[in-house]
């Protein structure tokens, strides 16, 4: 099931690098005269209203489909790991203030801040990854900081302090690997968070320009075709469900084959 | 008018069916236990206020022609015709005399007098009332009752459209009444009263609008009984609610979703010519765009027959000229001249823009609405630019911001357009496309392009006494934005209209009460 699940992921990847090239269409080539037809020998995924390739325009709208929520994943990822794990190693006051900071950024609104900020303030798509970045980050800390708060209970933490090891390295060195399976988990489930939010910021015609190869765009601007050429917005429709299947199935793997390693 | 998405608004409801309506029945029956003579109509857009004031849009003039009626109003040729007013003179070009219809109340029984005929169209003047209309009205100086049953209108200026116009704007409410309301007449609040053939029974700006048969209505009963308005505002949901059967009808059938309609069983679509048009404007004043080449070598690169087919699918037609086909009918009959134009040609193109100071090509940012059928143009038109090295940066925003954005003539670059008219008279048209006032901030001339010259045409069209000197003025302002180009005309629709088979109705261009129109089948 793993070998599935990460091929799966592979040749997502894969279609994020090189989609591009391997496209058998140029995917902004237009075709008004032939608008929207079913699948042929000459376009195997049929062409949207303009007569663009659907098939090519998935391929090259891998990398922007997938890039982007893979930095939302690591910067939410790196920053978590960090605040949580200093919140719970200092406890008290520090801890205190960030928790109430983090429960203040969950309460609110992730998906009508990020409409707010880049359909009605602007300032583009790099804005909403960054917003995007630091509303998930808030519940993460949360759980990376209970964990903390569990792990510095165990003798192995309690001996590293006695030892008078710096905080920082008892934080990073010893803290952070029994933490990993969880915080590897967690980095696959903000992947595919941002990778469903920015689909449905797309799906509003939020950030992207109109033509832009993108999953999510491909649905909205697709979804009234679905009697033409049904798969010019099932397809990505269906890309977005798999892609975010498979690494939400791959991070509970990986969870329970890390902490089973833990506790081996 | 304050904004195209109101002009656009406007249009749709002049858009839409006529039919001659007989007596009734009211009989018990037929889907979800409504009456036979009830409609259940389906709206995209909510109506916000019942009163052209403050409410110059489609959805809430949509209901307005049904309540409130207008001194004059449009016949099937969009020539003016009597309604409130039964007739008039023009003892000079700067003076109307309208004889108003005897015998006629208001849906509370109260009689209509001349004095509220005449305060209903000099409150679009009062900055107080701050009227959404008051542009259709500014050549009018004064308005004024005269005995009992007449009014007199006073011009600063003659104003060949002014009929067409009023047939719009001036709707007749009781002056006791919007006396009263200057600034919230035809609010949810408020409501509104009027002399039509329905009556508001409720009004809700979320929940929807009932409207009931007028007992006081002057002129011939409706068919309907009973009209229930619901907003729904998702165009694939609306459709479905027609298939179903919850709703009975709409007008928001869009020409490129025709095919859609058409299979769809018991719901009839109809399509008729719409006063509209769809169109590019090129910032005469930006950069690039100053050079009349490369304008004119814009106009050769876009392929505006496969712009037109995509956007139409053959419920519409390639526009010639950035006019209305039924005003290009209105003005010239069949024989309309044959202007200038730029035929689809990359080679052409690019020899224009070679005898241009931009022979390379350049880059433009182009912000656009991202809703509607902006984007699709948008991308059509940067892809036929491409070929020529002139490349469009596409900009979405959302739709309130890019209006704004628009009418504040923010960075305009090339802009997509759709907008809709109200009359035949093209005297409502060029003041928008050439008028230097309306190149200013919340003006319709987003190009720019204006000149003395052309004001000066302006004040020539509105005083023309004839239809050959109307001819002539608007040939010379069609024939200069030929040569020029600031505008690129693509193309017209049709609008649609679709009905359940209980319902029949004749629909053409200049209808405006389309609840009027409507009757039972077989009825």
């Amino acid at each position: 099931m793993r070998a599935v699940l990460i091929t799966v992921l592979a040749l997502a990847g894969l279609a994020a690098l090189v989609g591009d090239a391997v496209a058998p269409h140029d995917p902004a080539a237009q075709n008004l005269v032939l608008g929207a037809v079913g699948p042929s020998a000459d376009h195997w995924l049929g062409t949207d209203e303009l007569g663009r390739d659907v098939l090519s325009r998935l391929l090259a709208g891998a990398g922007s489909a997938l890039f982007w929520p893979v930095l939302v994943a690591v910067g939410t990822t790196l920053l978590s790991t960090a605040l949580g794990l200093y919140a719970g190693y200092r406890g008290g006051w520090v801890d205190s203030l960030m928790m109430r900071v983090a429960d203040l950024a969950i309460a609110m609104p992730g998906m009508l801040v990020l409409i707010v900020l880049v359909g009605v303030i602007g300032g583009g798509y790099g804005w909403a990854v960054l917003a995007m970045a630091v509303l998930f980050t808030p519940g993460d800390i949360r759980v990376v900081r209970s964990l903390t708060l569990a792990q510095r209970q165990m003798a192995y933490a309690e001996a590293a302090y006695t030892l008078g090891l710096r905080p920082s390295r008892i934080m990073f060195r010893h803290l952070l690997p029994n933490l990993a399976p969880t915080v590897v988990a967690s980095a696959l489930l903000s992947f595919v968070a941002a990778l469903v939010s920015l689909a449905g910021l797309s799906f509003l015609g939020i950030g992207l320009p109109a033509g832009t190869p993108d999953w999510g765009l491909m649905i909205e601007e697709n979804r009234g075709l679905l009697d033409l050429n049904p798969l010019a917005s099932i397809a990505p429709a269906a890309l977005i469900t798999v892609v975010a299947s498979a690494a939400t199935l791959l991070g509970d793997r990986l969870f329970e084959t890390m902490s089973e390693g833990g506790a081996r | 008018m304050t904004s195209s998405t109101l002009r656009a608004a406007l249009a749709a409801l002049l858009l839409l069916p006529v039919a001659a309506c007989a007596g009734s029945t009211t009989q018990k029956g037929s889907a979800g236990g409504t009456a036979r003579d009830t409609l259940r109509w389906a709206s995209e857009g909510s109506a916000n206020n019942l009163d052209i004031a403050h409410g110059f849009n489609g959805a809430s003039t949509l209901i307005q022609a049904a309540v409130l009626d207008t001194m004059v109003a449009l016949d099937k040729q969009g020539a003016p015709a009597p309604r409130l007013a039964e007739s008039w003179t023009r003892p000079d070009p700067k003076t109307y005399l309208f004889k108003l219809r005897q015998g006629v109340k208001f849906s509370d029984g109260t009689p209509l007098t001349a004095d509220d005929a005449a305060f209903s169209l000099a409150r679009h003047l009062d900055p107080v009332v701050a009227s959404q209309a008051a542009a259709y009205f500014t050549s009018v100086k004064s308005v004024e009752p005269v005995g009992a049953d007449q009014v007199k209108v006073t011009m600063k200026k003659p104003n060949s459209a002014f009929l067409a116009l009023a047939a719009i704007a001036w709707q007749v409410t009781p002056r006791k009444l919007a006396e009263a309301h200057p600034k919230d007449l035809g609010s949810p609040e408020v409501g509104t009263i009027g002399t039509g053939a329905f009556k508001v029974d409720k009004f809700s700006i979320t929940s929807g609008i009932e409207l009931s048969r007028n007992p006081h209505h002057w002129g011939e009963k409706p068919a309907l009984s009973k009209v229930e308005i619901k907003n729904i505002s998702d165009p694939e949901t609306l459709r479905l609610a027609l298939q179903s059967g919850e709703m009975d009808a709409t007008r928001d059938v869009s020409p490129r979703e025709a095919r859609k309609w058409k299979g769809m069983a018991g719901v009839k679509p109809t399509f008729f010519p719409g006063n509209n048009i769809a169109y590019l404007s090129l910032a005469v004043g930006n950069g690039p765009l100053k050079d009349v080449h490369v304008r004119r070598a814009i106009a050769h690169a876009v392929n505006r027959k496969a712009i037109a087919d995509l956007m139409t699918q053959g419920n519409g037609q390639p526009a010639a000229v950035v006019m209305p086909p039924p005003q290009v009918s209105a003005v010239y009959g069949t024989a309309v001249p044959a202007f200038k134009e730029y035929p689809y040609d990359i080679a052409a193109a690019k020899a224009e823009l070679a005898k241009s100071a931009h022979a390379g090509g350049f880059e433009m940012k182009v912000a656009y609405g991202s809703t509607g059928d902006s984007g699709t143009v948008m991308q059509a038109v940067a892809a036929d630019l491409a070929k020529i090295g002139i490349k469009l940066t596409l900009e979405p925003m959302p739709a309130d911001k890019y209006m704004n954005k628009m009418m504040e003539h923010d960075g305009l670059t090339v802009q997509f357009h759709e907008l809709a008219y109200g009359t035949p008279d093209p005297g409502e048209l060029l003041p928008d496309m050439v008028g230097s006032v309306a190149a200013k901030p919340q003006g319709f001339n987003f190009s720019g392009y204006s000149s003395p010259e052309l004001d000066a045409k302006l004040e020539d069209l509105a005083a023309s006494a004839t239809d050959e000197e109307k001819r002539k003025h608007v040939t010379d302002m069609l024939n200069d934005l030929a040569e020029q180009v600031p505008y690129i005309p693509l193309y017209a629709t049709n609008n649609g209209f679709a009905l359940n088979e209980k319902f029949t109705a004749e629909v053409h261009t200049w209808t405006e009460n389309i609840f009027a129109a409507v009757r039972p089948a077989g009825s």
